[in-house]
């Protein structure tokens, strides 16, 4: 590496180390408003167990590998892979417990989704560098992604969405810079183990680099009355399925007392996952089949709407290159195959092609996944979040060739052409930045319920009968109008959607006054809250007969469209 | 790409611009209240109802259960002296629906964008409300010939429970789930086939009958057989219905040729599973109300 070599990587490590240090302490600063999501309990509550085999682990090694110790720590929501939930219980148990780090419980646990939202911004930066895009444009794909309101909004739990991101990205980056030689190999299996610890995701990744291998690498295919012959297969792919499995069970402890049959049990689980409803068009989906259109019509109604022109124009100026570096070849084979001015490149040999084609099929899967009718379509959009960041590159991709394009009939001459480009790239920034940033801050801390002009942001949707709210974390904004207002002695409580968990975690950090003990009926209790939507209408219903009321106390809105109502007993007892 | 782009960014600063001036405050709601009072609201005699149907922060001060406006324009409204909407940015195709078939009605009050809208309705009287005299009915399990199997005469809270049946096996006016926000209706759920439930007012001399029916949204949503339907004024069949499970509740008016005792039957085609059926029904003079 030369001296600008050597200081334009420092000047990108700079700017990674800045994005991801600005958007922990955004995400960190922002936390507090943001109440606790149905699976958050569930983690928070096997955060606080696995702390118990870490203790073990100090006190006793040798007792810390038995069945009995793995079994008594781990067992809880085995559902996801350990690697998460154990930060969670490390940043708790050590941070917080241990060295008195955090005021409150529920943000150490956090902490880590801070972390890996830090990261998934600073890795997606990364990306959009590897593949050979200028600096402020590849700061222009990172912040667009975390100026998408959902997106930011993910970034606050202590979930796995925002983690499966980063992991997807650091995954696809290891592919991308490590094919080619046997220590890269190594790392691309390191990446594919850490990111499969992580969520599941990303397990079916390696087939879309093996179908990208045979369509741009793979070479001297054969089939003849001999047989087939097949070209040498990738140490890369050889790395993830023999180290891959080896870092994902390293760091699952659960795994290790039996590791075929509770790794079939996890696999199996996420095959046959239960369904939850969502409303769709004013209609409450609650089993298959779903719409194929779901992930493809939430994107178009939830991304912010500059942002989705870029993306549409990033995934069609990729399918152009793509379709010319078929078709071009064939017609004209002298003509030059590259579409575009701006290259996409990850080695001195390939053309955009390859690339575009890797980023396509990384941001397909996830969406390609959830459209199959069978799929679980609950979450929101939360489950092809994964996809964006892909997008996001080819989306800042096709600003800069415009750019470039721009800068050309201006100037005319190549060594005047930086600033010209650099200019309309700040202006593009702005433009595709400033309305998403403003969406997001205006949506927080209800980023879940946010839609895009498209539809008539929240109202528009609430209009035309999409799904509001769900989790049940609104009620955090109640909790100081119910610990002024609910009736003392008895003082129950009936949360609606919010779990015994999140209950537990909200009495725990101080925000519930201690008096106030939880209900499961309205009957029996001198308060409820309700999200008044869907499937919980119901309930909604049921609380104000029951408590003899003509409305709710209080409603928690999103401009307007309810999320939470508060409704209390008149008198005080049941 | 950039000109899209642009435009796209003017179209969306634009957009949110106008969204965020259009979303009432929360002070907005105790005025329009206010003006609501002083307009004389009677909650023996009026109803508010609010648009669009998910808004709920104008139900925290109301001085009634607002009624449910997802369907307003259905609804007949016999039972109200006047109707007050409340009316929010974006309130809806329904609303334009009830606007193009009662006019525009009275601006009580406009101001942080919420308009009071007052509706005088005329139309016959309401003579006898059934919902309101369950205490009137005799409510009985009736085979397929017609032999009663039961008599249900257990009050409870808010109705009547047929003697040693199941808990859902009762005839109880109720809030129930079978609008966007709610009716106040008569739970009818009908018993295993081939049994009916019969329900008759002896006493209730009607011919004209304004009738409701339909599912809750849970019942709605359990896809299976129709539930039966049936009303009779005298032994005239007035209203013979296969109620499909959807999430719809219908009104109709009907009339007899001769006034008589009512009698409502309800029974399933085939599986009364989850048949969560409510009805309503009111008979209308033939006079105008003054």
């Amino acid at each position: 590496m030369n001296a600008g070599g050597r200081w334009s990587w420092r000047i990108d490590g700079a700017v990674f180390v800045g994005l991801f240090v600005l958007v922990v302490g955004l995400v960190w600063a922002t936390e507090r408003d943001v109440g606790f999501t149905r699976d958050e309990g569930y983690y928070f509550k096997a955060a606080q167990d696995y702390w118990g085999w870490f203790e073990a682990l100090g006190r006793d090694p040798a007792s810390a590998f038995t069945k009995k110790v793995i079994d008594d720590n781990w067992e809880y929501n085995h559902e996801h892979p350990g690697l998460v939930k154990g930060l969670f219980a490390v940043s708790w148990g050590l941070l917080k417990e241990k060295l008195g780090l955090f005021q409150l419980h529920s943000t150490a646990m956090r902490f880590p989704a801070f972390g890996f939202s830090g990261l998934c911004i600073a890795l997606l930066y990364a990306l959009a560098r590897a593949v050979r895009l200028r600096r402020e444009t590849s700061l222009l794909a990172a912040l667009m992604f975390l100026c998408m309101p959902r997106v930011f909004w993910h970034m606050h739990l202590a979930c796995f969405d925002i983690a499966v991101c980063a992991a997807h990205l650091w995954l696809v980056l290891a592919y991308l810079k490590g094919r080619q030689s046997a220590r890269g190999a190594l790392v691309i299996g390191l990446a594919f183990g850490l990111a499969a610890a992580v969520k599941h995701n990303v397990l079916v990744a390696p087939a879309f680099f093996v179908l990208h291998w045979l369509l741009t690498e793979a070479r001297g295919f054969a089939f003849s009355r001999r047989g087939w012959r097949l070209p040498p297969i990738p140490w890369s792919f050889v790395s993830m399925a023999v180290v891959g499995p080896l870092v994902f069970i390293a760091l699952w402890p659960y795994l290790w007392p039996d590791i075929g049959p509770r790794i079939g049990w996890y696999i199996n689980f996420h095959l046959s996952h239960e369904h939850y409803p969502i409303l769709w068009f004013k209609e409450l989906l609650t089993a298959p089949p779903f719409p194929v259109s779901f992930p493809f019509v939430m994107s178009a109604i939830t991304v912010p709407v500059v942002a989705l022109v870029v993306l549409l124009f990033g995934t069609v100026l990729g399918g152009l290159v793509l379709g010319r570096a078929v078709v071009w070849p064939k017609l004209f084979p002298a003509a030059p195959v590259e579409l575009t001015r701006v290259r996409l490149l990850s080695g001195a040999r390939e053309g955009s092609a390859s690339v575009v084609l890797l980023l396509l099929l990384n941001a397909a899967f996830p969406f390609l996944l959830i459209a199959l009718p069978s799929s679980p379509i609950f979450g929101g959009t939360k489950h092809w979040l994964n996809a964006l960041p892909f997008l996001c590159v080819l989306g800042a991709w096709a600003i800069e060739e415009a750019a470039v394009r721009l800068s050309l009939p201006a100037r005319g001459l190549q060594r005047h052409r930086a600033m010209p480009v650099g200019a309309t790239l700040a202006v593009a920034a702005v433009l595709v930045l400033g309305p998403g940033a403003w969406l997001t801050a205006r949506a927080h801390p209800y980023g879940l319920s946010s839609y895009n002009s498209v539809i008539g942001f929240t109202r528009g949707a609430a209009n035309a009968g999409f799904q509001r709210t769900f989790w049940g974390y609104e009620v955090r904004e109640a909790l100081p109008f119910i610990n002024e207002n609910l009736a003392r002695a008895p003082s129950r409580l009936m949360m609606g959607d919010t779990n015994r968990d999140d209950w537990r975690m909200y009495k725990r950090d101080g925000l519930i006054r201690s008096d106030i003990v939880q209900s499961s009926h309205p009957r029996t209790a001198q308060g409820a809250s309700v999200q008044p939507q869907g499937e919980f209408k119901n309930e909604f219903i049921k609380v104000l007969n029951e408590m003899g009321r003509t409305g709710p106390q209080k409603v928690i809105h999103l401009e307007g469209v309810p999320l939470l109502t508060v409704t209390l007993r008149e008198d005080g007892a049941p | 790409m950039l000109g899209p782009v642009a435009l796209a960014a003017l179209f969306a600063v634009v957009r949110l611009g106008l969204e965020t001036a259009d979303v009432p405050a929360d002070d907005a709601y105790p005025a329009l209240y206010a003006a609501l009072a002083a307009d004389g609201f009677d909650a023996g005699q009026d109803a508010i109802a609010v648009f669009p149907a998910w808004s709920l922060r104008a139900w925290v001060d109301a001085p009634v259960r607002p009624i449910s406006s997802d369907v307003l324009s259905e609804d007949d409204l016999l039972r109200y002296r006047r109707v007050y909407l409340v009316v929010e940015p974006d309130p809806s195709d329904e609303h334009e629906r009830f606007v193009a078939q009662r006019g525009p009605g009275e601006l009580v009050h406009e101001g942080g964008r919420l308009r009071l809208v007052r509706y005088a309705l005329s139309g016959p009287r309401v003579v006898y409300d059934f919902r309101e005299h369950l205490q009137d009915a005799v409510i009985e399990i009736q085979d397929r010939s017609g032999e009663t199997q039961v008599v249900c005469t257990d009050v409870i809270a808010l109705g009547v429970h047929c003697d040693g049946r199941k808990e859902w096996q009762r005839l109880t006016r109720e809030w129930r789930l079978v609008t966007e926000n709610g009716r106040e209706v008569m739970w009818a759920h009908p018993p295993k086939k081939p049994e009916r439930l019969v329900v008759k007012y002896p006493g209730a001399g009607a011919q004209t009958l304004s009738v409701g029916w339909g599912f809750t949204r849970t019942g709605s949503e359990k896809k299976d057989a129709p539930v039966h339907f049936t009303v009779r004024v005298g032994d005239e069949v007035v209203l013979d219905e296969s109620v499909p499970r959807a999430f719809r509740f219908r009104q109709k008016t009907v009339r007899a040729a001769q006034p008589g005792p009512v009698t409502f039957e309800i029974w399933a085609e085939q599986s009364n599973a989850r048949a969560h059926f409510t009805f309503d029904a009111y008979a209308l003079g033939d006079e105008d109300r003054p």
